[in-house]
């Protein structure tokens, strides 16, 4: 029996998500993708975005305005199975553990990890069509993505913004450029060859 | 590569270690730090990359896993103790499922060998008895500060009196049965809060 997983591709910097596939277990070559915009790397989640919890996990946990901002303006955007009430349970509790210095992982629902046959697979609903309008609505950007850190957006000078974001981008394309061709020497220091 | 504070590398960093592990780690002192430092970071995805890294060393060398529980049991912070008690359990099972030969994973002598099977066997179980003090501890602390902790009920199988007569894979089992720190959240997340 062969298993398949969902697997969403998203970029923790922007925390956006690009798109989704299905795969078999063998994902190591194709892990050094890069994110075009600011040259960020992807990150390959095991499951999808298809409940507004997993929004909570893509932060720091301690960050607890911006979760609950980013899952109410999810939870206005698209139709989902989870009821409100419900939800701010989720949150309190989150609020809760994070005081507490928990880490929530241990103490509440983690983000699903799918895996279906292919007997499941055939089953599967197709999507409901969409107006091309809805779709073109959902798809354009409220606002630039390059300008997202919320501590840059209160320079005024579109200049001294895109230069800081031109060295942060330089910065983090050396360090995925030189990740793949790193010296086997160096790897040395605590492992056996 | 070890200490950079840039996402992307500590994610890859995390994601060599798994291949790179099987023929065995030379300074033990260096993976615990390195994996320590991972373990309590604020981002979910590399806390979690970090415990599957944890998850495969259990295979291929255990005794690296048994130093790092002893580093995390000294430890006050409850996030340690709340690791320790994953890492026993898959230790466990892991072991229990080697044995049996349900685990398609090939030990070589590991099965064979029934000295090394006890020795391991012994040490868990101290490791076991260590946690399950600090975990009484983990849970009167957590009863007193809030109420709603207070819906919970008490989960946990009992130990029996005359454990020491038993096998050392029943005395396993018995102690996996009376950790279980993670029922404790499962009432009040129905419930409502305040």
């Amino acid at each position: 029996m062969i298993l398949l997983t969902v697997v969403a591709i998203l970029c923790l910097n922007h925390q956006m998500k690009f798109h989704t596939f299905w795969t078999t277990d063998n994902l190591g070559e194709e892990r050094s993708k890069v994110c075009y915009e600011a040259h960020h790397r992807y990150f390959h989640f095991y499951g999808d975005t298809y409940d507004i919890d997993f929004f909570a996990w893509l932060y720091p946990y301690q960050e607890i305005q911006k979760i609950s901002d980013r899952i109410a303006k999810e939870y206005h955007d698209r139709l989902s199975e989870r009821s409100k009430t419900n939800l701010k349970h989720f949150l309190t509790y989150w609020e809760y553990l994070a005081q507490e210095n928990l880490f929530p992982e241990f103490f509440l629902q983690k983000p699903k990890e799918y895996g279906l046959t292919y007997e499941k697979l055939l089953q599967k609903k197709k999507r409901e069509e969409c107006d091309l309008l809805e779709i073109f609505n959902t798809l354009t950007l409220e606002f630039d993505p390059l300008l997202m850190e919320p501590a840059e957006a209160g320079h005024e000078d579109l200049e001294e913004i895109f230069n800081h974001l031109a060295n942060k981008a330089a910065e983090r394309y050396n360090c995925c450029v030189n990740c793949q061709t790193l010296d086997r020497s160096d790897e040395k220091e605590f492992l056996n060859y | 590569m070890q200490k950079t504070t840039i996402l992307e590398q500590k994610w890859l960093a995390l994601i060599a270690l798994h291949y790179y592990q099987i023929t065995g780690i030379n300074n033990t002192q260096l993976y615990i730090d390195f994996v320590k430092r991972n373990l309590f970071d604020n981002l979910y995805l590399i806390r979690k990359e970090c415990y599957e890294v944890i998850r495969s060393t259990i295979f291929f060398n255990p005794k690296v896993v048994l130093a790092l529980l002893d580093d995390l049991l000294e430890e006050t912070n409850p996030n340690a103790l709340l690791y320790c008690i994953a890492i026993l359990k898959d230790f466990s099972f892991s072991l229990t499922e080697v044995l049996t030969g349900s685990a398609y994973v090939n030990l070589g002598d590991f099965n064979k060998n029934h000295r090394l099977k006890n020795s391991f066997y012994s040490q868990l179980i101290t490791r076991f008895q260590c946690a399950l003090k600090k975990q009484e501890e983990f849970k009167s602390n957590l009863l007193r500060k809030k109420s709603f902790w207070k819906k919970t009920k008490n989960r946990t199988n009992p130990i029996p009196e005359n454990i020491e007569s038993f096998s050392l894979q029943d005395q396993l089992l018995y102690y996996e049965g009376a950790l279980n720190a993670r029922n404790l959240s499962r009432a009040p997340f129905k419930n409502k809060v305040s």
